[in-house]
């Protein structure tokens, strides 16, 4: 694995502080949204779809600050809509990295290049630029919708390494994913010099287009043992090697809607980053009224039998690490042998 | 373009408490404006971003389109609501654009007359 061993301490004395303090409910990754607007329209993606008034807002630097403040997690994604075309994300990435926040900002990597020019960013243990890569060529081309933008990806992605940036790949992965295509993938990302690579299942959340296209239960446990049962050493996975287990058939973990909560333009969003179904004014009031049981697996809801997103099990991943002593065993045992 | 089934353009009627709680609903799922059209008869055009139909209150929240002022609209306070605006839902189906990105290349790949 390759996350940081400052980030792994972080996480680890985090997530043992809340413990300690009887905390059932904690924040693992807070997902900031500053604006919906993006310089794509992937078919996999239901975020960008609003009326134009919509999609000319975005949130203010101190309302991101306020709500990462107010939420306390240790790590702060920063997706959207594409987070460069925030005429802000200079000013909040160093806000971010001043509070020593571990920030992951997700962006298509089409206006990389142009920005790291601008001189917007600095290097910095804390920021790490997760740049979407859907697979090879062909497949990441096809899953933007654009032709093309694989090559511009590469080109940011080498700009920012050679610039002193740390650079991970987030992937999500369709329906029909070739496991012999994406082992070629992780070679290549491996070959850029990315630190790690995120991997997720795709989800049919029930504003996204693409509906037929997404993974089930089954096909993903799948898709990820021939992927992943024989993992090469010099691939990197930024994130818990459990959540990689875990969707390869050999967890059984239940979600943690609450792991990575999301703050935009409408307020803290319920229940979690894919259902949209409300939303809350603080990050106290998402915890406090959200009907949490209503989520998950176990639920019964069906909105949530087929998912096995990274944003509802990564934090039962991590959670599960520090709580067990089968769990800490088996998070070990994969990081140091690399196997999963 | 197939618009799939899309509730642009519909006014649906209001009788009760169970539809204005179905089409709140309808109208939190659209993702277009909405005109809502409160018990005065005075309208709002705009984003219906939030519902929540177990609080006390039930009440809905929506940023007008003209300005993007927030308003918070009691269940109670609501007429009618139409759905006025543009659904940006509709007709961007995977399958369409598989359609127009094959259809791109035969145009492409064909020989110079």
């Amino acid at each position: 694995m390759s996350v940081p061993l400052s980030q792994m301490w972080t996480v680890a004395t985090y997530v043992l502080g809340q413990r300690l303090r009887g905390r059932r409910r904690y924040p693992l990754v807070l997902m900031l949204e500053p604006l919906f607007r993006c310089n794509l329209a992937c078919a996999g993606c239901g975020k960008i779809q609003y009326p134009a008034h919509i999609l000319r807002k975005h949130l203010t630097v101190e309302q991101c600050l306020a709500a990462v403040d107010e939420c306390g997690a240790p790590m702060v994604s920063v997706p959207g809509g594409e987070p460069l075309m925030y005429p802000e994300i200079g000013r909040l990435v160093r806000e971010l990295v001043a509070r020593k926040k571990y920030v992951y900002l997700c962006t298509n990597a089409i206006l990389l290049k142009e920005k790291l020019a601008e001189g917007l960013f600095e290097p910095s243990k804390y920021l790490s630029f997760s740049v979407h890569m859907d697979g090879l060529r062909e497949e990441h081309d096809e899953a933007v919708c654009r032709e093309g933008v694989f090559d511009e990806a590469v080109e940011g992605i080498r700009e920012a390494l050679a610039r002193g940036f740390r650079v991970t790949t987030n992937t999500t992965l369709f329906d029909g994913a070739s496991p012999m295509r994406m082992q070629m993938f992780f070679d290549e990302m491996m070959n850029l010099g990315v630190e790690g690579m995120m991997l997720s299942p795709g989800y049919s959340y029930s504003k996204a287009p693409d509906q037929e296209h997404f993974l089930r239960r089954q096909k993903t446990h799948e898709l990820f043992r021939k992927m992943l049962e024989s993992p090469q050493r010099r691939w990197k996975f930024n994130q818990s090697p459990l959540f990689l287990q875990f969707l390869m058939g050999k967890q059984d973990f239940e979600c943690t809607p609450w792991g990575n909560p999301t703050y935009n333009l409408f307020g803290w969003q319920r229940p979690c980053y894919l259902l949209q179904e409300g939303y809350a004014s603080s990050f106290a009031e998402l915890m406090a009224t959200t009907h949490w049981e209503r989520y998950g697996r176990k639920s019964g809801n069906d909105k949530c039998q087929d998912c096995m997103v990274h944003c509802g099990y990564e934090p039962t991943a991590v959670n599960h690490t520090f709580s067990s002593w089968r769990g800490f065993r088996d998070a070990v045992v994969a990081t140091v042998t690399g196997r999963l | 373009m197939d618009r799939g089934g899309s509730l642009e353009g519909a006014a649906p009627e209001i009788r009760d408490a169970a539809t204005l709680a179905d089409v709140v609903d309808k109208a939190f799922d659209y993702r277009g404006d909405v005109t809502l059209v409160r018990a005065d008869g005075s309208e709002v055009v705009g984003y219906l971003f939030n519902r929540d139909a177990e609080a006390p209150e039930p009440f809905v929240q929506m940023l007008e389109a003209s300005d993007g002022h927030p308003h918070r609209i009691p269940y109670r306070d609501i007429r009618a609501i139409r759905f006025t605006g543009r659904d940006t839902a509709a007709g961007n189906s995977y399958a369409a654009w598989l359609k127009q990105r094959e259809a791109a290349r035969s145009v492409g790949s064909q020989p110079d007359a």
